[in-house]
């Protein structure tokens, strides 16, 4: 393990102090076997200074909050993305409950219903369409891809259908605390960190968190020592809807009218953050905050292309790029090569190794 | 019986069918506090079918199990778990992609309001692991990170974290070094030492002889006798499951 320092907690009462070993203890107790996602935090950080080096502008204020505003709406549905896909399942679904539920809320602003009263029914549609999900995944058992993307096309296709694709336009009055910017900050940033704090204490910190965890990890061993299996998988999808129709609302008030194929966009994006930023496609293994870093990520190069002065036809082929070189780290051909490498070189060093 | 006092597990008469083979016929075997039976048997001689019986992950086509002498139903393993009967499979059920910790208490967190009580799980998984003697690196490794010694370990400390009374291990040496073999056996000894009903499936002659108060002889889905270990040699153990002499010194039932 990385840290010689983490013999346990039953030292930690008897320690004083806020030194090194103190956060190791704190950081193992939250995240356990979770790792901090270093390369991806690294690939922010070198991926900001090759930009600002070819144009100092990047490094503005505005344009900081520009990038984490960009990341905000798709972000936020990102992460019920990531618990589902910690969970071992896929939510193909999400632009598509994301259109329709921005696409409602537009509907029922322009009829006249107040934006608290708006708000918390499409919250509520939203895990509805996640509950659709949960049973299509959960209790019938089809598979989670196939599954989702025909729920998807369902809910996008009644937005198409009701609509006949045109946008709604709606009175903006009620929804300006999303507009109006806070100490220079869009609100939706405000909100996509306050879901990423709201969910990692879910994940980490509470009982369906770590079932989450153990259902992703192996469900098999998580069923015979007595996990609800059934019930964590459908919770993560009435999650994943929730966080849908919050990042449907964002996007409505980002476009300014809801557009049933608003959504369309975030298939790719809300799978390519969390799994640049660590998430296991395989299930049991993950952070939000390396999603969160992988969303800045995508949000960080989309922008550094432009000042770079491509052209947004760049920006397929650059996150097709780095999904591809994430999944690369992630697999086992390449771990494996890794791990003998890292044991060769620890035996030259004299090092005891055990196995 | 060459037991003390009541049986704390018995299964009698179980047999089971699987379409026209006949896997088990007409079992009966009986666990005691504090000792270890283990079960002995080329393959295909009903070792795993009568362990899964015991676990309750297979309904038995006849015959009845006595915990304390009270007849039960196992609906399922979880059933089984819930009455105190654990099993740990040769394939571990661990989460390999999460910490010691949270595989020890996989489905029995500890909680309140709904929040983990993570200090309350590390410690007693700290000293769980103490009190066996597993040594890990540290709780919060992760288990794809352990030996194969130590992931057993973990497993076996999972099964009886619960206060179980009766544990069965399929091959809990398999495909183990020779310090973590010995590491394994010495766990099993503690937690016989610590009053808990023991049946282990071995093909390791010179592990069941090491840790087996008695040893029950399966052949072809019956049994060929149940012996105390003192009273037997691994040649006479190898005769009874091979068939290849008469019935030896040994058939005491």
């Amino acid at each position: 393990m990385d840290s010689p320092g983490s013999r346990g907690v039953l030292s930690m009462t008897a320690r004083g102090g806020w030194g090194v070993g103190r956060y190791t203890e704190y950081r193992n107790l939250l995240f356990g076997a979770q790792r901090f996602p270093k390369i991806i935090l690294a690939a922010v950080i070198v991926v900001g200074v090759i930009t600002v080096i070819i144009d100092a502008r990047f490094a503005s204020w505005l344009n900081v909050t520009n990038v984490l505003r960009a990341a905000a709406p798709v972000g936020v549905a990102a992460v019920g993305q990531t618990i589902v896909l910690i969970g071992g399942n896929f939510d193909l679904s999400i632009g598509s409950i994301a259109g329709l539920t921005g696409l409602i809320t537009a509907v029922l602003l322009h009829n006249g219903l107040g934006a608290p009263e708006t708000i918390v029914l499409v919250l509520l549609i939203g895990m509805g369409l996640g509950l659709v999900n949960a049973f299509v995944v959960g209790i019938i058992r089809i598979n989670p891809i196939i599954g989702t993307l025909g729920t998807g096309s369902v809910f996008y296709g009644a937005a198409v259908l009701a609509t006949k694709g045109v946008p709604q336009v709606y009175p903006r009055e009620g929804l300006l605390f999303l507009v109006t910017k806070r100490l220079g900050i869009h609100p939706s940033v405000f909100v996509y960190i306050g879901v990423l704090l709201l969910f990692g204490v879910f994940l980490h910190m509470t009982v369906w968190g770590v079932r989450t965890y153990l259902i992703g990890a192996n469900v098999e061993a998580a069923r015979t020592s007595g996990v609800p299996t059934t019930q964590t998988v459908m919770l993560t999808y009435v999650i994943s809807g929730l966080l849908a129709a919050v990042g449907g609302i964002l996007l409505t008030v980002e476009l300014g009218s809801g557009q049933p194929s608003g959504g369309q966009a975030w298939l790719l994006p809300t799978l390519a953050g969390p799994i640049i930023g660590g998430v296991a496609v395989t299930g049991g293994a993950g952070t939000l905050f390396g999603a969160f870093l992988g969303m800045v990520l995508i949000a960080e190069i989309n922008s550094a292309l432009v000042f770079a002065g491509y052209t947004s036809f760049a920006r397929e082929l650059a996150l097709g790029i780095a999904i591809l070189l994430a999944m690369i780290t992630q697999a086992d051909t390449i771990r494996s090569l890794l791990r003998t490498a890292s044991t060769r070189a620890r035996l030259r060093a004299g090092e005891e190794v055990l196995d | 019986m060459n037991g003390k006092g009541d049986p704390l597990y018995a299964g009698y008469g179980l047999t089971k069918w699987f379409g026209g083979l006949r896997a088990v016929h007409d079992l009966s075997l009986e666990l005691f506090a504090g000792q270890v039976l283990a079960l002995v048997g080329d393959n295909g001689a009903g070792k795993s079918t009568t362990l899964k019986m015991l676990a309750g992950s297979l309904r038995p086509d006849a015959g009845s199990m006595l915990l304390d002498g009270e007849h039960v139903r196992l609906a399922g393993p979880r059933t089984a778990r819930a009455l105190g009967i654990e099993t740990v499979y040769q394939d571990l059920a661990l989460a390999d992609t999460l910490e010691v910790v949270q595989n020890v208490f996989s489905g029995r967190e500890l909680t309140r309001y709904g929040f983990l009580q993570r200090v309350e799980m590390t410690k007693q998984t700290e000293s769980l692991l103490e009190e066996f003697r597993v040594k890990i690196p540290s709780v919060f490794a992760q288990i794809s990170s352990l030996s194969g010694g130590q992931r057993q370990g973990c497993a076996i400390s999972r099964a009886v974290s619960g206060g179980s009374r009766v544990l069965l291990l399929d091959e809990p040496t398999a495909a183990l070094g020779v310090a973590e073999r010995r590491n394994v056996l010495e766990l099993i000894k503690s937690l016989r030492d610590a009053g808990i009903g023991i049946l282990i499936i071995s093909h390791n002659l010179p592990d069941v002889f090491e840790v087996a108060d008695r040893i029950c002889v399966l052949r072809r889905g019956e049994r060929v006798g149940t012996v105390p270990a003192a009273d037997v040699d691994a040649g006479d153990l190898v005769a009874m499951i091979t068939g290849a002499s008469g019935n030896a010194a040994a058939e005491d039932s």
